[in-house]
């Protein structure tokens, strides 16, 4: 059994392998497991699992949600904004009935709130 | 104003903006420490929230997740719990409505005597003021206990440290310090690490009982706590300690002990995978004590002339004092009380060891009367502790010798005081210039107790000397005349003359031995003695060799 140190080194070694030019690219994803399969390296399961979360977090990174009551009238134009500022590759929207009022942008680990509900909560804090 | 008016202001009042939250996701959890992947933008020692209302602490910041310890209920989070961060540090709610409560380290009331109103909140962590916000230790921090004002004082914004064994009284060392604080205008913080509650619920009671708790609080982190309330616990002690020092107050905190804080520092540190040095204790274990303990300190006055005394307890194994925590500490504070159990098992209580017990800078505090009585005290019992031992090889000791062994035997029972019955620094003073002057002489070792209740009796009713002795702070030719005039009642035997027994007595070892004193001319004649009857021996023997090889 190799110890979860190595197994993590592994993981990121995948990971930069699965990368082209700093996105996470597919083809490369798959070819990567293919291989890593074939070899089978003691705890496969938990390197598979270290490089599911390390892939997944990349991919949070590189794509915004935008959430929202309704559907948003300018989305191409919102699109086209995002890339320019951001330089993120996917931008999906999502109508959340939740959302009452206002919009939620999730872009990675950051998430900027502008719905009514989080403006009640700020009222009941002020 | 119509209710519809009121809410319209208030609307109007409230800023509302979008917010921008920094979150992450527990990847992990356990044993009060979660590891945390996201949070990007936290920083080191922020504050997590998580759902619950459960807050954490960020210690770790590694390339791809957090290391947070969680304070509170952590059974209760899940993997895959969003937490995000606050932008604000470790605070505790300081103030004066915090006197008498009994918190945790949080600030959440313990004692159900409802909540504790607060408005004001110190940082848990904080950098130590700088050399020029600080002055010497200049004013004295009595203890009421006469084996430590006396050979130990210590001063107000000192680092005294108290250690020994389990089971020897250093903990009530400190409750008599606290005790003795009464109307002193000395604000008491006892954080208690680790301990048993109901070992907690007994040092309450006891304050409670001497009403000690109105200028007491205390900050408890219990054995059934978690490591993470542990380790911050003495921290937010020193925080609460610190706002009276701002306010230009004398405060004084006790951490007992510093040996479970480190057993708990050392835990989280093992959970959060640091890396373990010596004990298995993480590399900055020093800098976890030196960093709280070098918080106490006494401003300058130009800065509210506050100060912050800091009494931590080390509990040794075995009374070794070489193990790691121990002489950490010890190289940290300013000196140390040292508890030793074969004086405790003697009946010797406060069971203080006066050859390993320092203070380095105490001694600058202390009030002059008691420097005047107390000089020599821990000589004269250093050399009895010395010939009692050398005693007990031969029977045949000149009067000198003698007479400064029975006067040992006087001053450890004088120094000899039960708990929870601190006493006032002119008693002590009266107390010890009695038996430097021979007053005790004469009184029988077991009857000594009693001549101290008759010597503070005399005292109490001799409010002139009392006040005299307060306001001069030291023993002039008036207040030996008094003194002597008091004393010279009770004992009977000691004639009012200007000679002491101390002269008499220094007068007779120089009529015997002319040149040394008694005690190193009796060592050296035994030392003499010794080497000649060796070499005799030897020679004897190596005679003796030949002889057979012959």
């Amino acid at each position: 059994m190799i110890a979860k140190k190595k197994q993590i080194q592994i993981a990121k070694v995948m990971l930069k392998n699965s990368l082209s030019g700093g996105l996470v690219n597919s083809k490369l994803v798959s070819f990567v497991l293919r291989e890593v399969i074939s070899q089978r390296p003691q705890g496969l399961t938990k390197i598979l699992k270290v490089y599911r979360r390390l892939v997944e977090n990349k991919l949070k990174k590189e794509e915004i949600l935008i959430e929202s009551a309704q559907k948003v009238a300018n989305q191409k134009q919102l699109e086209q904004e995002f890339t320019k500022n951001t330089g993120v590759k996917r931008i999906n929207f999502k109508i959340n009935p939740k959302i009452v009022f206002g919009a939620k942008i999730t872009a990675g680990d950051w998430i900027y709130d502008a719905t009514l509900d989080a403006k009640l909560n700020q009222l009941t804090k002020a | 104003m119509s209710i519809l008016e009121d809410i319209e202001q208030q609307i109007n009042k409230a800023r509302l903006s979008s917010t921008a939250k920094n979150v992450g996701r527990i990847i992990e959890i356990g044993d009060g420490v979660a590891r945390v992947s996201g949070l990007s933008d936290v920083s080191s020692s922020e504050l997590v929230s998580f759902p619950y209302d459960i807050f954490g602490l960020a210690l770790n910041l590694e390339e791809d997740n957090v290391g947070v310890i969680i304070f509170g209920d952590w059974a209760r989070l899940k993997e895959g719990d969003v937490c995000q961060t606050t932008g604000r540090i470790l605070e505790v709610p300081v103030g004066e409505n915090l006197i008498g409560r009994v918190v945790d380290p949080l600030g959440k009331p313990l004692d159900g005597k409802g909540s504790v109103s607060t408005k004001t909140f110190y940082p848990a962590e904080k950098i130590a003021p700088g050399v020029i916000y600080r002055q010497r230790v200049n004013t004295p921090l009595q203890t009421g206990l006469k084996a430590i004002d006396s050979m130990i004082p210590i001063g107000r914004g000192q680092r005294e440290l108290i250690i020994g064994d389990r089971g020897l009284g250093k903990t009530a060392i400190c409750l008599d310090t606290i005790i003795n604080q009464k109307s002193k205008d000395v604000i008491c913080i006892y954080v208690a690490i680790g301990q048993k509650t109901s070992k907690i619920a007994q040092v309450v009671a006891t304050l409670e009982k001497h009403r000690a708790m109105d200028h007491t609080i205390i900050v408890a982190a219990s054995a059934s706590d978690s490591a993470t309330m542990q380790y911050v616990a003495p921290y937010a002690g020193c925080a609460i300690g610190e706002y009276f020092m701002d306010k230009g107050k004398d405060a004084l905190v006790i951490y007992d002990d510093l040996s479970k804080h480190a057993w708990a520092y050392r835990q989280v540190s093992l959970l959060l995978r640091r890396p373990s040095g010596r004990e298995a204790y993480p590399g900055d274990i020093f800098y976890l004590h030196s960093r709280l303990l070098e918080r106490a300190a006494k401003m300058a006055d130009k800065f509210g002339g506050g100060s912050l005394t800091a009494l931590p307890i080390i509990e040794t194994q075995a009374g070794d004092l070489s193990a790691y925590i121990p002489t950490n500490v010890i190289s940290i504070t300013d000196g140390q009380i040292y508890l030793e159990a074969e004086l405790f098992n003697a009946g010797i209580r406060p069971a203080v060891n006066p050859g390993l017990s320092v203070s380095r800078v105490g001694g600058a505090a202390q009030l002059k009367m008691m420097k005047q009585v107390a000089g020599s005290l821990r000589l004269d019992l250093a050399q009895y502790r010395e010939l009692a031992t050398f005693a007990q090889f031969g029977s045949d000791l000149d009067e000198a010798t003698l007479s400064r062994l029975e006067r040992g035997k006087r001053i450890v029972e004088v120094l000899k005081q039960p708990q929870f019955t601190p006493m006032d620094v002119v008693s002590q003073v009266v107390i010890f210039w009695a038996v430097n002057n021979g007053y005790s002489d004469s009184v029988p070792v077991s009857e000594v107790a009693n001549f101290q209740e008759k010597i503070l009796t005399l005292l109490a009713t001799n409010k002139k000397l009392k006040d005299y002795l307060e306001d001069k702070g030291e023993i002039d030719d008036f207040a030996e005349k008094e003194l002597a005039k008091m004393l010279g009642s009770i004992s009977g035997s000691k004639p009012i003359t200007e000679s002491t027994e101390n002269e008499k007595r220094a007068q007779k070892v120089h009529s015997s031995v002319p040149s040394k004193s008694s005690v190193t001319s009796v060592i050296k004649k035994q030392s003499v003695s010794s080497v000649v009857a060796r070499k005799a021996k030897s020679k004897s023997r190596s005679k003796s060799k030949k002889k057979s090889r012959r």
